[in-house]
Formats: C-alpha cells, structure tokens, sequence
C-alpha cells in the first residue's frame, strides 16, 4: 500500500513538474501582515498567486470547470489556521460553461493562531505547499512549497503592520486593502 | 404532504450541486454510432441489456491524468468489463484542439497507458453537445434499459492529485453497483470536474 502511494506521489510529482518546466510560469508567494507574533494571538497571512498574461487561476468556486487551489500548511503542533478567503472573483465564459477566477494576480488571506506555550525566542516556521490550475483554453497544473517565518515579539514590544501589507491586498484583488478583507471576514 | 415530499426525493435520487443537464436523468440515453480509433464502429443501443458508463476524456488534460497515469481509470475498465459492463470512452476534441490525435497517436498514446475500453472519435462534437458533456472526465451510467442512471463527476474530490483517488467517494462505482444489486441509484446527478470539452 505504501508502495503504491509513493508511487501516485511520484507520478503526481512528475505530471506537475512537466507543466511548471514549460514555458509558461505561475509562481506563488506567503507574507505576513505583521513584523513578529505574539504566542496566543492571530497573524494575518496572505498567499499570492501570479498568474501569467491571458491566463487566469480559480476562485473558491471554480464554476464548470478546473479547480480552486488547495493549500496545506506543515507547521507545529498547536498552530491553527483559519478557512482562506478569496477577493471579489471575475467570470469568465465560453460555448461550454462558465468559470470563476482571477487573471494576473491575486491574493488570498487567512490568519494564523501561534499557540501561547511556545518556547521563548522562537521563530515560527510554516511551509505552505500549494496546487494550483491556470487556464485558458487549456489547463495547467502547478505545485510549490513556500516557507514563513516569523519572529516572536519580544516582551513589550509592539508588533507592527509591515509597509507593503495594504499594497499588497489591494494588487491582489482587494480593493479597499485590509479594510475591505476584513469586512469580507465578517 | 411531507410523505408527498420524501416520496418525490426517493424517486429522483440525490443531486449534488448540479447545473441544468441535456439530457436529463432518467431519460433516455441519445443513440448514437461513433467509430473507433481502430476503425470499428460503435452503436449505443446495440448495447441495451447492459449497464453502459460513458467517459468523456482529454488525455492532456490534467484531471484525466490523474486517472490514468497510476493506472485506476484502465483498472476500473477491466474491472467493469469483467462484470460484463460495456464502457465506452468518448473523445469530443475538435482537430486542433487539446486531445485531438491522429490514429497513429491515439494507439500509441493507448498501448503507452495500456487501455483496452475503446476511445470513440467524436471530431464534431455532436454526441457530446446530446449528452451535454461539458468536462473531461465528465462520466454517464446508462442502465439496461438505455436510461441514464447517474451523470456528473467520477468522484467527490475535485483535484488533479492520483493521492485523493483512493479517498474520494467513486460515484460511477457506486451507481453502477446499485444497479447490479437491482437497487435505486442513490446519487443520480453530480456537478462534473475537469478541463472543458475542446469542441470546435
């Protein structure tokens, strides 16, 4: 049994990687919206996804077609972690169906809840694998880990919004920058 | 009015998530004749008195893949085959389209992933707009009687990962099983996942 899933993973492995070596590039990105965590609180997390010209990546729901991406996060135990949230979507049609998604970039939020019994002085560490699809009239899949990492605050000090945070949002497809992802929250 | 209700639910099964169908289910199947990439035509009603599952299919497209390269799509087609159920895989792509081959690559592409269900030419598009084939895979169960039992997706996890096969719920198994056992289908019509028919 264990020998047939290493080999799906391979073969997995084997069929993403043929469509990232291509020509065609998407690439992902993790940030944090803040500069250190405090052990107990939550951390705003964002995933990008750059999509190449002319083609565009999935919202949560696809439509007729392709897929959302699907995220897992490795990290220690205790770290909890929220249901991504996804901008405003564009709609996108042919003879066949219609599908739901985003072209160029886009931005998915989350956050993060660092557990309060941690040791001092730690960094946190998560790693982010990711499979996504972009399309256009053909459908490319794509995998990649991305890594976060962030340091404690220390006792008294202030954690901070980093300076592209809000610049970030709003390229992503939230108009109004944090604001907005936050109301979306609600 | 509530016996009503749980009556009306019993007969036309379970839909999941599903958009207006061409053909709806528990209708009759659209007879069609396509040829084969070994040149051997197929007739869908030749085949009433069985159970008949048509697969649409793509084999570039990254959601037909994840079936057929560990080999599941071309296991579950012996299996079925065994049982004497007829399966028959369609492919809508228009030439010069994704999944369009000539006969030369279609063998190829076949004895490479060792699939022995027959892959039927659909170059016009025709019997997939009848069926209202949108995905690949996009799966129909016809029962004996030529009706469609169940349309929709393979199974429950809309992913392009080999590993979620085994974990999904096998929506075409399922249907068919129940007929086998003389049973009703319990989930008739699911949204189908995959890449879009390429049709011209």
């Amino acid at each position: 049994m264990k020998k047939i899933l290493i080999i799906y993973v391979f073969i997995f492995a084997m069929m993403l990687s043929r469509a990232s070596a291509d020509v065609i590039k998407s690439t992902i990105s993790i940030h944090a919206g803040v500069n250190a965590f405090q052990p107990g609180y939550t951390v705003p997390i964002a995933l990008r996804i750059e999509v190449p010209e002319n083609w565009y990546t999935y919202a949560e729901d696809p439509g007729d077609a392709g897929m959302p991406p699907n995220i897992t996060l490795n990290a220690p135990e205790g770290v909890e972690i929220g249901a991504w949230r996804f901008p405003p979507h564009e709609t996108f049609s042919d003879s066949v169906g219609t599908y739901y998604g985003f072209k160029e970039e886009v931005v998915l939020l989350n956050e993060i809840t660092i557990p309060v019994d941690v040791p001092d002085d730690v960094h946190f560490k998560g790693i982010f694998h990711v499979v996504w699809m972009i399309c256009k009239d053909i459908c490319l899949p794509f995998q990649d880990r991305v890594t976060l990492t962030l340091p404690m605050a220390s006792d008294g000090e202030a954690v901070v919004e980093v300076d592209d945070w809000d610049a970030l949002l709003e390229a992503g497809g939230w108009a109004d920058g944090e604001e907005n992802a936050e109301r979306a929250a609600d | 009015m509530l016996r009503g209700s749980l009556a009306i639910l019993a007969i036309v099964g379970i839909q999941v998530g599903t958009a207006q169908a061409a053909v709806e289910t528990g209708a009759a199947a659209p007879d069609f004749t396509l040829t084969d990439v070994a040149g051997n035509e197929h007739t869908l009603h030749d085949h009433l008195g069985s159970i008949i599952i048509l697969e649409w299919t793509n084999y570039d497209c990254p959601f037909v893949r994840k079936f057929y390269n560990p080999g599941v799509m071309q296991e579950w087609q012996k299996a079925m085959a065994d049982q004497g159920i007829v399966w028959l895989t369609i492919c809508s792509s228009a030439p010069g389209t994704q999944g369009h081959f000539s006969q030369e690559v279609w063998k190829q592409r076949m004895e490479d992933w060792s699939v022995v269900a027959p892959v039927l030419l659909d170059e016009s598009g025709d019997v997939g707009r009848a069926f209202g084939a949108r995905v690949t895979p996009h799966m129909y169960v016809i029962d004996t009687e030529g009706r469609i039992a169940y349309q929709g997706a393979i199974d429950s996890i809309r992913s392009v990962n080999p590993d979620d096969i085994e974990r999904a719920d096998n929506y075409v198994k399922a249907a068919v099983e129940a007929l086998l056992a003389g049973e009703e289908v319990e989930i008739t019509d699911t949204t189908p996942y995959g890449c879009t028919v390429k049709y011209e």
